[in-house]
């Protein structure tokens, strides 16, 4: 996500709009309608960093009650200021979220929605039915609690008018998407946006996506938890029946839906259009028509997800972009990545990621590797060995478990016998994003680009292996687009790629880590005559300039000749021979491998 | 204290039946159609005002009513599929994978429909008298719900119907051979899309005609959609997604569960106990007791 | 009049071409075979015939008629089936059960017995098996399944991709002699293989499709004893 100069006078207005409300409006019926707006921004925008992860939470009503009801108790049990009671509820919920979070997260989809139901379900239930709960704290079941009118308190975040809680909800709404743009201007932004676009890939390139998971789930329990607090001390009455259970949580999982849940201000998008519709409906047709607003919440819902899947934000997005556009206001192409940040400079020119000693150890030692699956044996007593530097061939016809071989060296699977070694360090029992630590980088044979990312985004991904700063990444994946040759296009998405473009994307992804060892599934799978000779050429200067060794698993014949040193070929599992790509080519094995026995003995 | 036990036994088991009876379409049209049908609750809610409206109109007995109910939500659910999910499966090929999506979409379908419910219906709480099936009978040492042990006994008429359906016709096996591979099914000729109608029709038939066997004992209101929805996920997954007798399984252990805990703890903890199980099976085995899928 | 009949076919997925236009034809009661290492687009090219993908660009045409862009049931009725690769049965449903499904369309199932009938003629060791569950059949047993089952569906052509895949070669020769027979009762049959002995030395005539478009053709024979096939095959 980024901002033009014009974006931010935008927003920079609407906030002083907003902000100049309450001096010009006295209604206590519309400001009450702008507090749910902020009210419920605040809560879909927390909810979104969930979503961020690429999981939906139907049970984020649980952490607002943690939170309403900690700062509640504290406040009337031992009079601690809701000031306070609002951390300590926003800690508590968020320790919550991530015990509950670390088991739930291996859950995909409906899956994790459903557990996350009965977790709120399973603390609703509790509340309203217990009187007195642990440490004896009067929960007070289903009448809930009510905090005593102080009148005009600040000390204990009480007031008597309804401005200083507009104000108050104005900045919590601005704090929760402050913190959701600048999850997306760091490290873990781009983590995350890798973890929803591929997770395989992502893996790859050395994210550990529980770690990220969790970071996310526990940002976004604490601030939904402060929701809790304010919600309290505005309607100084908390009940679990309102505040728990699976209704509220789904309204605000529909506020972020519709608006646009993967990203910063679609859910003050949503909550802009829903919360006073609701409002309005409920306070003046409510006695009337009770449900009308949920039943339009669910029509636009249906609507919004059979014609705009993502939300209203980037239609209205594009929308204003040709507003603008039209009243002349900027000559919009694809907005850069941060104008904000100068140009970096040129890419230096290219060294070696890593300073190695020449060395005459191996680097990857595989011995007696074997693997089935099923009843079927994909990979049997297979042996080889790569040194530094090496470019090699992994050949074999169809279904000779070449892939099954890299995978493994990949960490994708673990083998049922024999070692791996890489640098002297067993590869038993690491996981994908450890390998990619160790200097293990990898392309894909369906080639897995994170489409919603631009081009440049997706190569940060990779180089945050090795930085932590998005400056230092950004200048680390310029340097490896510049390698292939692919920087003047950093700005288009992932699905806006061609195949020959996608590869390319994906070497240079796999580069930005700094591997040691790349390796190369089909790189060259797809491509035409012309784009495939580039990319070869384009290897083996890679190879030269930063001297890491190459894989390839490869089924072109002339590919593998030209660029391969050494070529191993397998066969049903084995390793049928191995030597100077030439003479594998002419020996009648081979021919009687890919050709069949018979033909070759014909 | 043996008699309480056996007691509670008994209801559990009537009460499981009573789950399994409306979990049992949920997971057809899971194991067939794969989709997780969040608008199950409020489908069943509809079709027990289907019912009972014909009986406070007509004066059908809802028993009777089963043979309208059944066929008018069949063609209801097959339309649901037809219209309302297949373009996202078409969709689906096209963009991104949204997982999600049919989820959302029926989410949303629940909440209009359970709120159109309360717009023409009210909240009130509407229960029909029947004289024929009500009161109770004699049961060993026990006097059974005539009304629940018809649930009951439904429960497993229609688990059986559906296998025999599943089993032993030609659609069936059409049914269960796209449930297990979409594509060669295509390839042998079969119409996956009118399957998925069809399967999808069937489930919500099947769930009306429980619906409409528990107007006699079960007040109809709009807001009681989620908590037996609920309840039929939790079957669902305890006996294991995609079988439809794990399905009723499911909902037995759950009944019994819930019956038999009620003696020892406070209903509270019973049902909060019951939640904890769903969660901890999603959890550890989230393909249930004796489901095929994988998860 | 070719009864199959591909022309100028570009095929792929989402935006990944992977045919480049094809064109080839069948003629009634030929046996076809199209060869092709890993990756050259064999089994996008059948897939594209029965209706499970789109073609970007091209035709395919059944006895004169377009069957490109029919949904994949409408191209069975039509009586183009395939034995998908990978054999892709039903594993929990019986051998019976499958071959019930095989013949799904209306006109199969009204002649189901028969072609019962011929298939256990065709396939004994099938005959023993029928209540047995799918996945239990050895590999070879499952392949004869697979292409019992599409048989059932009473093909005017029959294709099948790499049947021989993971079969012992005494399997790979029983098979093929099937084949052979099924296409003497009048089916024809398109063969896209990775072994290619046996399958060019059955072929009335050869394709040899590499990466993406179709470099060399002839008659059975012929391929087998040129040369160039060894080097267009591997793409030297």
């Amino acid at each position: 996500m980024s901002a033009s100069p014009l974006d931010r006078a935008l927003i920079v207005a609407a906030l002083s709009v907003f902000a100049a409300v309450p001096l010009v409006v006295s209604d206590i019926v519309y400001l009450h309608i702008f507090i749910l707006i902020f009210y419920f921004a605040f809560l879909a925008s927390a909810w979104s960093l969930v979503a961020l992860a690429g999981q939906l939470s139907l049970g984020h009503s649980a952490f607002l009650g943690i939170g309403a009801y900690t700062s509640t108790l504290l406040f009337m049990e031992l009079g601690v200021t809701p000031w306070f009671g609002m951390l300590a509820g926003a800690l508590l919920a968020t320790a919550v979220g991530v015990v509950v979070g670390w088991p739930a997260f291996r859950l995909r989809g409906p899956y994790f929605a459903l557990t996350t139901i009965a977790f709120t379900e399973i603390l609703r239930i509790y509340v309203e039915n217990t009187e007195t709960g642990p440490f004896g704290l009067p929960l007070r079941a289903a009448m809930g609690l009510l905090i005593p009118l102080r009148g005009e308190a600040p000390a204990i975040f009480q007031f008597e008018g309804k401005v200083p809680y507009y104000y108050v909800g104005l900045a919590m709404m601005c704090l929760a998407v402050l913190v959701s743009h600048s999850m997306n201007r760091m490290r873990i932004g781009y983590y995350l946006a890798a973890i929803r676009g591929d997770r395989d890939a992502a893996e790859s390139l050395g994210i550990n996506i529980t770690t990220y998971n969790l970071i996310a789930m526990a940002i976004s329990c604490f601030l939904t938890a402060l929701g809790g607090t304010f919600y309290a001390q505005y309607f100084r009455y908390v009940n679990p029946t309102r505040l728990l259970g699976v209704d509220l949580a789904i309204e605000i999982a529909l506020v972020g839906l519709i608006g646009g849940w993967q990203t910063v201000l679609g859910p003050v998008i949503g909550s802009i259009l829903l919360s006073p519709t609701s409002e309005i409906i409920r306070g003046q047709l409510g006695g009337t028509y009770a449900g009308l607003h949920l039943f339009l919440y669910g029509l636009v819902m249906m609507l919004v997800i059979l014609f705009l899947p993502k939300g209203l934000h980037d239609p209205l997005m594009a929308l204003l972009a040709r507003i603008e556009a039209g009243l002349g206001l900027t000559t919009r192409g694809r907005p850069a990545e941060a104008p904000g940040a100068p140009e970096p400079a040129p890419p230096a020119p290219l060294s070696p990621i890593r300073a190695r000693a020449a060395t005459s150890a191996p680097l990857l030692e595989i011995r007696g590797l074997a693997k089935r699956f099923g009843g079927l044996v994909a990979v049997n007593d297979f042996d080889l060995t790569v040194a530094d530097g090496e470019i090699l061939g992994l050949i074999g016809p169809n279904g000779a478990g070449k892939t099954t071989v890299f995978n493994m060296a990949a960490c994708y699977f673990q083998p049922d016998a024999g070692q791996i070694a890489f640098a002297g360090k067993s590869l038993i029992g690491l996981r994908p994003d450890q390998a990619c630590a160790l200097g293990i980088g990898r392309t894909f044979q369906v080639t897995k680009p994170f489409p919603e990312s631009t081009v440049l985004a997706n190569v940060m991904v990779g180089a945050f292996c090795r930085v932590r700063s998005t400056r230092e990444a950004r200048r680390v994946a310029l340097e490896a687009l510049d390698t292939v040759e692919f920087a003047h296009r950093r700005d288009v998405l992932g699905h806006e790629l061609t195949v020959a473009e996608r590869k390319r994307v994906e070497v240079a992804r796999a580069l930005a880590t700094g591997p040691r060892l790349l390796l190369l599934d089909e790189p060259i799978a797809g491509l035409n005559a012309t784009e495939k000779a580039h990319l070869l050429g384009l290897l083996r200067e890679v190879r030269d300039r930063r001297g890491l060794a190459i894989i390839l698993v490869e089924h072109d014949m002339k590919a593998v000749m030209s660029l391969c040193e050494r070529v191993a070929l397998m066969h049903r599992g084995e390793k049928l021979l191995e030597g100077a790509p030439a003479e594998v080519a002419r020996d009648p094995r081979a021919i009687a491998a890919y050709l069949g026995e018979d033909y070759a003995a014909a | 204290m043996i008699e309480t036990l056996a007691q509670s036994l008994v209801t559990g088991l009537l009460l499981g039946g009573f789950y399994g009876a409306i979990a049992i379409g949920l997971s057809l049209i899971f194991g067939i159609v794969r989709v997780v049908n969040f608008a199950h609750g409020s489908l069943l809610m509809a079709a027990m005002y289907a019912s009972y409206w014909l009986w406070a109109l007509l004066g059908v007995n809802p028993y009777l009513s089963i043979p309208i109910v059944g066929p008018l939500f069949f063609v209801l659910g097959y339309a649901v599929q037809n219209v309302l999910i297949r373009p996202m499966f078409v969709r689906e090929r096209a963009l991104v994978i949204e997982p999600l999506g049919v989820l959302l979409l029926m989410a949303g379908f629940d909440l209009v429909l359970s709120n159109l419910a309360l717009l023409f219906f009210r909240a009130d709480y509407r229960g029909a008298t029947v004289t024929f099936g009500s009161g109770t009978f004699p049961f060993f040492f026990m006097d059974l719900s005539i009304p629940r042990t018809l649930v009951f006994v439904l429960a497993f008429v229609m688990t059986g119907g559906l296998a025999w359906l599943l089993k032993r016709t030609e659609l069936g096996t059409a049914i269960r051979s796209v449930g297990q591979n979409r594509e060669a099914a295509a390839l042998c000729g079969v119409n996956v899309y009118r399957v998925y109608n069809v399967t999808f029709g069937l489930g919500t038939a099947v769930l009306a005609i429980a619906g409409a066997a528990i107007v006699p004992f079960y007040y109809v209101n709009p807001a009681m959609g989620p908590p037996l929805a609920i309840k039929s996920f939790m079957a669902v997954v305890l006996g294991g997604l995609g079988s439809v007798p794990g399905a009723l399984v499911g909902g037995l252990v759950l009944g019994v569960v819930e019956s038999v805990a009620a003696q020892f703890v406070p209903a509270t903890a019973a049902a909060i106990f019951s939640f904890v199980l769903f969660a901890v099976v999603l959890l550890t085995r989230p393909r249930g007791l004796m489901g095929t899928l994988d998860v | 009049m070719p009864l199959l009949e591909v022309r100028g076919l570009h095929s792929g997925y989402k935006d990944v071409s992977v045919l480049h236009g094809i064109s080839l034809s069948v003629d009634e009661g030929e046996i076809v075979t199209v060869v092709g290492s890993n990756g050259a687009g064999k089994t996008t090219l059948l897939r594209t015939i029965s209706g499970l993908l789109a073609p970007f660009a091209g035709e395919v045409m059944f006895g004169g008629e377009p069957i490109h862009g029919l949904p994949p049931h409408r191209v069975v009725e039509k009586g183009v089936v395939q034995v998908p690769e990978g054999r892709q049965l039903f594993s929990h449903l019986t051998v019976a059960e499958n071959l019930v499904v095989g013949s799904h369309v209306a006109a199969a199932r009204a002649q189901r017995a028969q072609s019962l009938t011929m298939i256990l003629e065709l396939f004994p060791v099938l005959a023993e098996r029928q209540e047995q569950i799918a996945s239990t059949l050895s590999g070879g047993e499952q392949q004869m399944l697979a292409t019992a089952r599409a048989l059932m569906a009473r093909p005017r052509i029959l294709m099948l991709d790499e049947p021989s895949w993971g079969l012992a070669p005494m399997m790979v020769r029983r098979l093929f002699e099937a084949l052979d027979r099924i296409n003497r009762q009048g089916v024809t049959i398109v063969l896209v293989e990775q072994n290619v002995q046996q399958a060019l030395s059955m072929a009335h005539r050869g394709y040899v499709l590499e990466r993406g478009a179709l470099v060399m053709e002839g008659t059975g024979p012929a391929l087998l004893d040129d040369p160039a096939l060894k080097t267009a095959y591997l793409g030297l």
